[in-house]
């Protein structure tokens, strides 16, 4: 019960509640978690240590920082200063694991 | 007949320019614009395979090496390209249909944008070089940012100006990473570069080929709007004109694919290049739907759930199997149909009832019953559920990901299957079934026959690819296998 609380007086404080939304947010919140472990866990095909590291840490991620979904929304709005932020860092990533990945790994 | 295959662009094309010029004669706009809708899936149809050389230069051999070298402009025409341009030319015949009988005066410019932007997205389809796809695909865009500005929704011009700002990386980016190729090859021509690289005249670990791997990548993320950019396309659909959302997001998938099969031909090579396709589209299935289950305007949900759509696409391109792949490209083809029959079904109601927010609707089954229902059936055919052709190629993709060895991949499909069914749920009960808000009031406006017919069609292909799903995959898979 106590996500479900997290989650009910994050919304009521920001939101006038519905039964529908609150489905909701619950919903998508373990939809994340769910979703998270198991691409944590695709990375035992590259190494089953490093799998397990991940879902270690994803769940304690997850645990000390719940309600991730509120927390997620506002990461994901129409700001186009985040917007901007995420397509600079998605741009790093990829020319790191590329560039680098592929001539050093 | 196979003159034909240059038609396929010219046509819209010239009938853009007409539009434009014309755009004060209300008839000729009308007559003009519907009779093109007609023949442009017409000419996909009865167009014979094969291959155009623009200015007529054939393919030289290389006597030395052996190899093939096209230094023309090459447009291919098989069954692949026939299959998705006679469908996104038919979609834009029910898109123009529904926008010419809704509206007594029409916009020649809106017009202009519509034909525009298919003759682009045609071209990328049919185009073997890289370079040609870029201009096509910058034109597209052109025409994506157009079709929003032009609708009357609100803070639309702020969403088609960010989408202007954020292509001003995507898009040199990915021209930069065709340079490089151009660069390492000498070509520009896709063939010919496949052919450079699997031949070992290009290093697949040359610094060179990464990067051009990575930007192109890059590129491909912002054509689809994969995350980081599936905010800002999922803003795209939702200030659009839901008929003209229902088109852009078949642009949408078409580009993705067209690109997502040029660096196939081409980075397959690299060893981790599946990985990272799969990677992005597990992380555009999981911000997708946990996203539209968090909104409460009923475009915004459809245009993340499109979103979501697409990582299910570039999970079955990244398996980079046979059968991964035509399980990828037949779920292309159910997401252009299903998305489009949802934009046009929920265009009505936000039209009619003048309200997007699902919280203040409600009771609307009495109002419109027929739309309710096709818009049920279109919500279960996202869904996956039997037997519609979203279960048949889900199915495929749960298939193809077991048998490549990713269990956790099928079981991340389904999860977020049934997430994408729990926000239909959710949706279709606060708008039909939910009691009426006191302080709704609808307006006894008439439903748009036209878009109604337009559902109907979609949902009729829903049904016959589903309980027949071989007419497609059959010639699908023939293709795919022309690949490998």
């Amino acid at each position: 019960m106590k996500l479900y609380n997290m989650i009910f007086d994050l919304l009521k404080s920001k939101l006038p509640l519905s039964n529908d939304l609150m489905t909701a947010n619950i919903g998508a919140e373990l939809l994340l978690i769910i979703s998270l472990i198991l691409v944590c866990l695709l990375f035992r095909h590259i190494n089953v240590l490093l799998s397990a590291i991940l879902i270690i840490f994803v769940l304690v991620f997850t645990i000390t920082n719940m309600p991730l979904i509120p927390k997620f929304k506002s990461e994901q709005d129409d700001s186009l200063n985040k917007m901007m932020f995420y397509v600079l860092i998605a741009l790093g990533i990829i020319i790191t694991f590329l560039y680098w990945g592929g001539r050093f790994v | 007949m196979i003159d034909f295959i240059p038609l396929m662009v010219i046509v819209p094309l010239a009938c853009a320019l007409l539009l434009n010029l014309f755009s004060n004669q209300n008839k000729l706009l009308k007559c003009l614009s519907f009779i093109v809708a007609i023949i442009i899936p017409a000419i996909a149809i009865l167009c014979s395979y094969g291959t155009h050389y623009f200015g007529g230069y054939a393919p030289m051999v290389d006597n030395v090496t052996n190899t093939l070298y096209h230094p023309a402009i090459t447009y291919t025409f098989t069954v692949f390209q026939q299959i998705f341009i006679a469908l996104v030319g038919l979609l834009a015949f029910l898109v123009v249909l529904v926008y010419l009988t809704n509206y007594k005066k029409v916009s020649g410019f809106y017009l202009f944008l519509i034909f525009l932007g298919l003759a682009a997205i045609t071209a990328i389809i049919l185009t073997d070089d890289i370079f040609n796809f870029y201009v096509f695909f910058e034109i597209l865009v052109l025409a994506q940012v157009g079709i929003v500005a032009a609708s009357s929704i609100e803070n639309n011009y702020e969403t088609a100006l960010k989408y202007m700002i954020l292509g001003s990386i995507g898009g040199p980016m990915l021209l930069l990473g065709i340079s490089f190729l151009l660069a390492l090859t000498g070509s520009v021509n896709i063939s010919d570069i496949a052919i450079a690289v699997h031949s070992g005249v290009v290093s697949p670990t040359s610094s060179i080929f990464l990067m051009a791997c990575a930007l192109i990548l890059f590129g491909w993320a912002y054509a689809s709007g994969l995350p980081p950019f599936h905010t800002i396309k999922s803003g795209m659909y939702s200030k659009a004109e839901p008929h003209a959302a229902a088109l852009i997001q078949s642009f949408t998938v078409i580009s993705m694919i067209a690109l997502a099969l040029i660096m196939i031909r081409i980075f397959m090579i690299i060893p981790y290049f599946e990985i990272i396709i799969v990677g992005f589209s597990a992380i555009a299935m999981i911000l997708g739907v946990s996203m539209a289950l968090t909104q409460d305007d009923f475009r915004r949900m459809i245009a993340f759930l499109a979103v979501g759509e697409l990582g299910f696409i570039g999970l079955g391109l990244g398996l980079g199997t046979h059968f991964a792949v035509t399980a990828g490209l037949f779920q292309a083809l159910n997401e252009i149909v299903s998305t489009a029959l949802l934009f046009i079904g929920f265009g009505i109601i936000a039209r009619t009832v003048g309200e997007t927010n699902i919280s203040k609707l409600g009771g609307l089954i009495e109002y419109y019953p027929k739309t309710a229902i096709l818009l049920l059936f279109g919500g279960l055919v996202m869904a996956g559920v039997p037997p519609f052709n979203g279960f048949q190629s889900k199915l495929m993709l749960v298939q193809a990901s077991l048998s490549c060895g990713f269990p956790e991949l099928s079981l991340l499909a389904i999860i977020i299957s049934i997430a994408t069914f729990l926000v239909f749920v959710r949706v279709f009960y606060m708008m039909f079934l939910k009691p009426k808000p006191k302080d709704l009031v609808v307006p006894k406006k008439p439903v748009s026959r036209s878009a109604i017919f337009a559902m109907i069609v979609l949902f009729a292909f829903c049904v016959v690819l589903g309980l027949f799903p071989g007419i497609v995959t059959s010639k699908i898979a023939l293709f795919v296998g022309g690949l490998f």
